[in-house]
């Protein structure tokens, strides 16, 4: 009989402890970041002038060949600067020039995208044209002209 | 106790988990832009300048000939260059097959273009018969080194009649009639 009631106490005891549960906060960190750019030659070939003037022919362009491009953070950027070629050769006359100016603009996903702009988070085609081609009206030197146009994408979280 | 534990390790995850998340650096394309301009020449005088006179009947030419003269403006090569000067004889414009001796159709000539490169281009015709022929005679080219905008003067000159080699008629008298000439400016850009 004592040994019952020992028993008992026992059973008693346990039944009365709390119940033990913890809840587990899972986390993880996905930092900012974008794909590198895979570049390509923004190439004009021949670059067309007047048969009859030797000026340039309005409206020339060239696009480079479309990339994909991702970044993740919604407050992503993409900037772009450049804006002339040169054929490197010096003209010592006023009414030529060796510098050609044109105006870079830049596609993301076929949406043209203004310098310095905030993308987000997004994935898609990027090509980057030299437009506009000009030499403010004066007569452009023959040769080999080359230039660039640097794109950068600055993750942000 | 190990309850303790659980609740340590619970605030130090916690903790490690509220980090900020971070951004990479940048990434940055460069795209080369190329293109080519080749070299060009704009002559706005494209037709052969012509060269007439008419010869009366005493057969002597007409001396205000030499005082002839040609300005071309608006030239233009966007590269170093050369300029040529071609001609052809001053000669009868319905030329005969055959002659009398001591008479001629042919005036051999200078022709000169001054105000591209700094030494002028010039030819001489060099006919050596007194028929003479349609041959076009090319002057040795001059060189401009840089691009250039400009005007060249043409001018003729040492008008000469030709006789044919052997003969004594270094003074043939040339046919009456309307004679002319064609002269050629070339510019071939360098590039």
């Amino acid at each position: 009989m004592k040994r019952l009631l020992m028993a008992a106490v026992a059973l008693a005891g346990l039944n009365a402890a709390p119940a033990m549960a913890e809840d587990f906060t899972v986390q993880g960190t996905v930092n900012a970041a974008c794909s590198a750019i895979t570049t390509s030659v923004i190439n004009f070939g021949t670059i067309g002038i007047s048969s009859t003037t030797g000026l340039l022919n309005p409206g020339q362009s060239a696009s480079s060949t479309p990339t994909e491009v991702w970044c993740n953070g919604v407050n992503s950027t993409l900037s772009f600067t450049g804006g002339s070629i040169s054929n490197g050769k010096g003209v010592n006359n006023a009414n030529f020039t060796s510098t050609l100016t044109f105006t870079p603009s830049v596609t993301l996903g076929g949406n043209d995208v203004p310098t310095t702009t905030t993308i987000g988070a997004v994935k898609g085609s990027l090509v980057v044209t030299a437009g506009s081609l000009s030499a403010s009206s004066k007569l452009p030197t023959a040769g080999d002209y080359t230039g660039t146009i640097t794109v950068t994408l600055a993750p942000a979280v | 106790m190990m309850r303790r534990s659980f609740q340590v390790m619970g605030i130090i995850f916690a903790c490690a988990g509220s980090l900020p998340a971070q951004a990479a650096s940048p990434r940055q394309g460069t795209f080369t832009v190329n293109g080519k301009l080749n070299g060009s020449c704009v002559l706005p005088q494209t037709a052969p300048l012509t060269l007439s006179t008419t010869v009366p009947a005493s057969g002597k030419l007409d001396p205000a000939l030499s005082n002839a003269s040609w300005t071309i403006a608006g030239l233009t090569c966007n590269s170093g260059s050369q300029i040529t000067v071609s001609a052809r004889s001053l000669r009868l414009n319905v030329p005969r097959t055959s002659l009398a001796p001591a008479q001629s159709q042919t005036v051999n000539f200078t022709a000169k273009a001054s105000g591209w490169a700094s030494s002028d281009a010039n030819v001489t015709t060099g006919e050596t018969t007194a028929l003479g022929s349609t041959m076009l005679y090319a002057g040795t080219p001059k060189t401009q080194n840089a691009p250039k905008t400009g005007t060249i003067i043409v001018s003729v000159s040492n008008f000469v009649v030709s006789t044919n080699k052997g003969s004594s008629a270094n003074s043939a008298k040339l046919i009456d009639g309307a004679y002319s000439a064609t002269i050629i400016l070339t510019l071939t850009p360098s590039v």
